[in-house]
């Protein structure tokens, strides 16, 4: 498995990428040009849990970035499957990507990015009710997903900006598996978590899958991606270099 | 302004001017205190007061040999109305043996030739100075009330061209505000003589002044009462059959002059308008005529006793119970005298729409836009010299969703603001309202007074300045109770329920609900602000820098409570901010502005990720740093 | 006996009356005829006819005599006279060009378009008090300086020298402010004039203002704290003769039914502002009855910075309603009258107050911020 699979644009894909470009312009040296994604294709299926693994500045975090907009992208498409049918992010207007946000697709940073002076049982909660829970239903949805990361009790209404980056951590995978929508992106999930907090995480998103829900991830650690990915995808100077599964793929690495 | 004035002709007829010339020449006698065309102007002023019951018409007020405040204004009204077959009686503070009513008996009886009677069933026109008289009045009656000062917003608004617009406006909130404070202060209305009234639902109107006592003789009255106010230049009118209510809740009632077992110590009324008499405590009848007829068996007290006011004495436990947190409850439907509006159903998608909004400072509007921008690197015209504050500028805002203006100050971001909500007229654009006709108005193009109208529970605006969005002068639940008056709300009660849960929605303590803004720290009054602004829970909330100015700590609290503020409302939020954690905290998308002109918009998040142009790049460097 | 509603009120005001007149007309010292009023107190009589917008000399002597020395009282007296008399005709509009001047200076041009003409004016003269044992002697035979070429001999330019207005328009340093069209002149005589008003309406609102209210408010402005206002270069003082011009009610011509003075005076502003044009100079116009120097030059000043800020600020509404003698003047003398009906309302007001507290109802306010009292 030394090229890149050979995907087709299947009706069951959640997520579908081609021919994704993106590069930066830096007005401030001069206009200076950073390539980033060189043409990047990708197919996410439901259930499937997608590693990206690769160097850094491979280009792993950008490509999740593009397919949630933080970035725009220079070219190429990214289709998402939609409860209303499939919708080409690229070109979306503002205001229903905004929308596709909350509801269809979500998106858990490597950094919580809570508001600030606002406790974790609120910030699960708030994402939780933009998924369509009413505030009742939100609460004890986040308490569950809270309690399943051993997040302790007495720190639900502390300030986020108080809590250690571990907690921190918990707080912001529990807020994105909170109500899980169609198509997760992860981007280092448990980067800072001790070893038992880490396998509750890994746990929790394992089983989204069989949640019926798509997981596109970057991991650091080759032992979450075989313990998780269904399919790992070696992303090398922004482009896809092979994929495939993880057991083939991680021992033809290693 | 509308004034309405009536003018004698410029060029008078040659034959009238050579008539009056011989008559000079003849050597008749004087004409009296008034020319005939000067009495001519003053009946079209109380025919126009007439018909339109509360409304002070302008008129050319003559001086006359009474100095002005000694009655000039009633001596006119009265010199036009009166003929040689009326009976004139004249009174000063019920009196009619006062030096001023005396005075003026004399001059309109020798000047004109009528009556003189100070028996008021033989009268037909009885000037007054502060009193109507307790003998019942008919349609035989014009009763002409000198008035000192004719405006009776003087008291909560010194601007005369701003009391002029609210009375065209009917925008008395002021007014409620001042008796709501009075309330909250006091725990009455204090307001003594003169007492404000609302006249034919209409004109809010000064009542001369005459005391609380008289007020309810003006409504639905028998007699034509006309009000001439000379210094002031304004005769107003209430007609017969008008109603006059005088202004006060709902739930507080309007309260009369009572001294408990007062009663005259000539005649021994009890029913009667009483006023100090001696140093012994006494009291005495302040009409004169009617204490002397009482004593002398010429009067029919029975009849009497059902005008009087005795409905409306004082009574504490009626009192509105002023201070004290009032209690919250859950918010009831029936406090709002009218529904919020709301789009309708298959109405636009977006609450408000900006379409190419510019607003140029200087001379030749369009025409001095070329030549300027960011390419320009400059906002002054290079042809005319004027400054392009602002250009094309356009957007759409949706129920829910919040949109930032973001750019460095003098980009033009507050000035968009401020032309949406009317606070400078913009040189071109459009702005359409979901609330207004389902967005099929354009909004700019609309009378000034119906745009200001908009603002009670359309579209509020939260300033950078709390000054510049409250009056410093009034008590937090005051400020909020002018926008909830302005939007037809009466019940003191209700009123100061909902004033309280929008404070402790925003997190201003109950206790200091009553107490006036300029105590407030700078982050409470911005609260209030805030507060107001939702009073009326508007479809369109526009915040103009809502946290600059404060200290770090404090702007992130009224920063905390905007974001949860807008995440639980439906609300369409426009936020103007230099800070990009301010933009960042409250918005989802994001219009960046610079020398005037949108350089880039996008996903607020996208913005601050992946800035595309220069200038944002240079913000999001400068606001990383 | 008589003041607040008691009997005998009549006999009161006759009593008042008669000590008036006997104390004022029977006084131990000669009559004053109007002839002398007109000619010993020539200023006094013109700020009347000013404060009153009526020019007649004799009238507004015997108002100044019956007054007994109060301008305002006689200015009052003087307008309640006009108020009897029909308005027989409206007069042709008067062209200031064409005034014959009695004095004339341009303080910001050395050499003017025509002569620096005193006149009349103690402007130079030391401020010390004469006080003659008797009437003065009569004046040498020999003619008075200046008076050689007598008043017939002078040319027609020095009698109608050119404008220093002109003179900066010719070079474009003044601000263009005449309209191509010609509003009538708003009458405030006729139609009361509140903010926002036309010029020409806050110009006859200063023309007839108390003298002494005007120059106060001209000070303020200048000096008090509401900023905005200059104190300008006065462009051009002049004191001189208008003809008063009226249409023959059978002809239809304009003829000259007699002549009056004014004091007219040019104010020179210079534009910093935004909006303003401010490579130019503007223009304030000032204008009253008589020889009033003050007057017109605080009218001119107060003339430009109306159009300037009177919007922005208070100053319209203070030019507009405030100046006013017989307004303030009145308002202030009402005081003196009885107000016990109201006084009592007020009274009654502190009872039930003070009441409301002793049943314990409520705590007392804390706090007292009158949000507005009415005036009564």
């Amino acid at each position: 498995m030394t090229t890149t699979h050979p995907s087709s644009r299947t009706q069951d894909a959640v997520l579908s990428v081609r021919a994704l470009h993106k590069s930066f312009t830096l007005h401030s040296i001069d206009g200076r040009i950073v390539p980033s994604l060189h043409g990047v294709d990708l197919d996410v299926h439901t259930g499937e849990h997608v590693a990206l693994a690769g160097p850094s500045g491979a280009g792993k975090s950008s490509l999740l970035r593009c397919i949630y907009r933080t970035y725009l992208p220079d070219s190429g498409s990214v289709r998402l499957r939609t409860a209303a049918g499939p919708v080409e992010l690229t070109t979306l207007g503002d205001r229903e990507m905004a929308r596709l946000r909350g509801r269809e697709f979500g998106y858990v940073s490597q950094f919580l990015a809570a508001p600030p002076r606002t406790g974790p049982l609120e910030v699960v909660a708030a994402t939780g009710r933009r998924r369509g829970l009413d505030r009742a239903e939100a609460r004890e949805a986040a308490a569950a997903a809270l309690h399943r990361l051993n997040l302790d009790e007495t720190l639900w209404d502390v300030d986020c900006g108080v809590l250690s980056g571990g907690e921190r951590q918990r707080v912001n995978l529990a807020a994105g598996t909170v109500e899980p929508p169609r198509l997760l992106l992860l981007d280092e999930p448990v980067s800072a978590l001790d070893p038992a907090n880490r396998e509750a995480a890994l746990a929790l998103i394992d089983s989204l899958a069989g949640q019926g829900v798509a997981v596109l991830a970057v991991f650091h650690d080759m032992d979450a991606i075989r313990q998780l990915a269904s399919r790992v995808v070696f992303v090398a100077d922004g482009r896809i270099a092979r994929q495939g599964a993880p057991a083939e793929l991680l021992e033809a690495v290693a | 302004m509308n004034t309405t004035t009536y003018d004698t002709p410029q060029s008078p007829q040659a034959s009238r001017v050579g008539a009056l010339v011989a008559a000079a020449d003849a050597g008749g006698p004087a004409a009296g205190l008034l020319d005939e065309d000067a009495k001519r102007e003053i009946r079209r002023a109380c025919l126009a007061a007439v018909c339109v019951p509360g409304y002070q018409v302008p008129f050319g007020s003559r001086e006359m040999p009474v100095a002005r405040g000694w009655g000039s204004g009633g001596l006119q009204v009265t010199l036009g109305v009166i003929g040689t077959d009326d009976t004139v009686k004249v009174i000063d503070q019920g009196d009619d043996a006062g030096v001023n009513a005396t005075n003026l008996r004399r001059m309109i009886a020798q000047t004109t030739g009528c009556g003189e009677s100070a028996d008021t069933r033989e009268a037909t026109v009885v000037q007054t100075r502060h009193r109507v008289p307790e003998e019942a009045l008919d349609d035989r009656h014009v009763l002409v009330y000198q008035v000192p000062v004719p405006e009776p917003l003087r008291g909560v608004q010194k601007s005369v061209a701003e009391c002029a617009r609210m009375h065209a406006e009917g925008d008395y909130s002021a007014m409620w505000v001042s008796l709501y404070e009075d309330i909250v202060r006091n725990g009455m209305i204090t307001a003594s003589t003169g007492y404000p009234v609302l006249v034919g639902g209409r004109y809010v109107m000064a009542t001369s002044p005459i005391p609380r006592w008289d007020v309810p003789r003006l409504h639905q009255a028998e007699h034509l009462n006309l009000f001439g106010a000379g210094r002031e230049k304004r005769i107003y009118a209430v007609p017969p059959h008008t109603e006059v209510r005088p202004l006060t809740f709902d739930d507080v009632p309007f309260e009369v002059e009572h001294e408990p077992g007062g009663r005259c110590k000539f005649c021994g009324s009890d029913d009667v308008y009483l006023v100090n008499a001696g140093t012994e405590g006494a009291f005495a009848c302040s009409d004169t005529e009617w204490c002397a007829r009482v004593q002398a068996g010429d009067a029919d007290t029975a009849a009497h006793r059902e005008r009087a006011p005795l409905a409306l004495l004082p009574d504490p436990t009626a009192r509105a119970g002023r201070r004290g947190a009032p209690a919250l409850r859950a918010a009831a439907a029936d406090d709002a005298p009218e529904p919020v509006r709301r789009p309708a159903a298959g109405g636009p998608e977006w609450a408000l729409r900006v379409d190419g909004i510019g607003k140029v400072h200087g001379a030749g509007g369009a025409a001095a836009v070329p030549g300027t921008g960011p390419e320009h690197g400059t906002a002054i015209s290079p042809s005319t010299g004027a400054v392009v504050a602002a250009w094309d500028v356009s957007f759409d805002v949706a129920p829910g969703e919040a949109l930032g203006l973001i750019g460095e100050s003098g980009s033009g971001k507050s000035t968009v603001l401020r032309c949406v909500i009317g606070d400078e007229p913009a040189t071109a654009g459009r702005v359409h309202l979901a609330s207004v006709d389902g967005g099929a108005s354009e909004v700019l193009a609309l009378p000034p007074a119906v745009r200001r109208r908009l603002r009670i529970d359309s579209m509020a605006v939260v300033y950078q300045d709390p000054a510049a969005g409250l009056d410093l002068r009034v008590s937090a639940g005051g400020n909020i109770a002018e926008r909830l008056t302005a939007a037809g709300w009466r019940g003191y009660h209700a009123i100061r329920r909902r004033a309280g849960e929008l404070l402790d929605r925003v997190e201003v303590p109950l206790s200091r609900m009553d107490d006036p803004v300029h105590t407030f720290s700078g982050g409470m009054r911005q609260r209030v602000q805030i507060a107001k602004a939702l009073a009326t829970e508007p479809p369109v909330l526009l915040l103009d820098e809502p946290t600059t100015g404060l200290d770090a700590s404090v702007a992130a609290g009224v920063l905390d409570l905007l974001r949860s503020l807008l995440a639980e409302r439906d609300v369409a939020a426009v936020v103007v901010s230099h800070d990009f954690s301010v933009i960042e905290a409250l918005t989802d998308r994001t219009l960046v502005m610079q020398t005037g002109r949108v350089v880039e918009r996008g996903l607020t998040d996208q913005l601050f990720h992946d800035p595309h142009h220069p200038y944002t790049q240079r913000l999001v460097a400068a606001a990383r740093r | 006996m008589g003041y607040s509603g008691a009997r005998g009120g009549l006999e009161a005001i006759l009593a008042a009356e008669d000590l008036v007149r006997r104390k004022r007309d029977h006084a131990p010292a000669p009559w004053a005829s109007t002839e002398q009023i007109t000619a010993r107190f020539r200023l006094a009589v013109d700020r009347v006819m000013g404060e009153a917008g009526l020019y007649d000399e004799p009238t507004a002597a015997a108002a100044f005599r019956q007054a007994e020395g109060d301008t305002l009282e006689a200015s009052h007296l003087l307008r309640a006279q006009r108020s009897t008399l029909p308005r027989l005709a409206v007069s042709e509009p008067v062209d200031p060009d064409e005034m014959t001047v009695l004095r004339r200076i341009v303080p910001a041009f050395r050499e003017p378009d025509g002569p620096q003409l005193l006149g009349r004016t103690s402007d130079y003269t030391g401020r010390l008090l004469e006080r003659p044992e008797g009437p003065p002697q009569p004046p040498p035979e020999t003619a008075a300086p200046g008076a050689a070429a007598g008043p017939a001999e002078r040319t027609e330019a020095q009698r109608r020298p050119g404008r220093f207005l002109d003179l900066l328009r010719k070079n474009d340093l003044a601000v263009e402010g005449r309209t191509a069209d010609d509003p009538e002149p708003y009458d405030i005589t006729r139609k009361p004039a509140r903010p926002p008003a036309e010029r020409s309406a806050v110009l006859a609102a200063m023309a007839r203002a108390e003298s002494g209210a005007l120059v106060a408010l001209w000070y303020r402005s200048v000096l008090g704290p509401d900023g905005d206002v200059h104190e300008i270069t006065l462009g051009e003082l002049r004191h001189g003769r208008l003809p008063l011009r009226v249409r023959h009610p059978h002809t239809g011509n304009p003829v000259a039914v007699g002549e009056f003075r004014v004091t007219e005076a040019e104010a020179v502003e210079d534009l910093d502002g935004a909006d303003e044009d401010r490579t130019r100079f503007d223009v304030g116009y000032g204008l009253c009855f008589g020889h009033n120097e003050r007057k017109a030059i605080a009218m001119a000043n107060l003339d430009i910075a109306n159009r300037r800020f009177g919007r922005s600020g208070p100053l319209e509404q203070l030019l507009l309603l405030t100046i006013d003698g017989l307004d303030s003047g009145g308002f202030l003398e009402h005081l003196k009258l009885p107000h016990y009906v109201t006084f009592r309302s007020m009274v009654e007001r502190k009872q039930a107050m003070r009441a409301a507290a002793e049943a314990g109802e409520d705590p007392p306010a804390r706090v007292a911020e009158p949000a507005g009292k009415d005036c009564r």
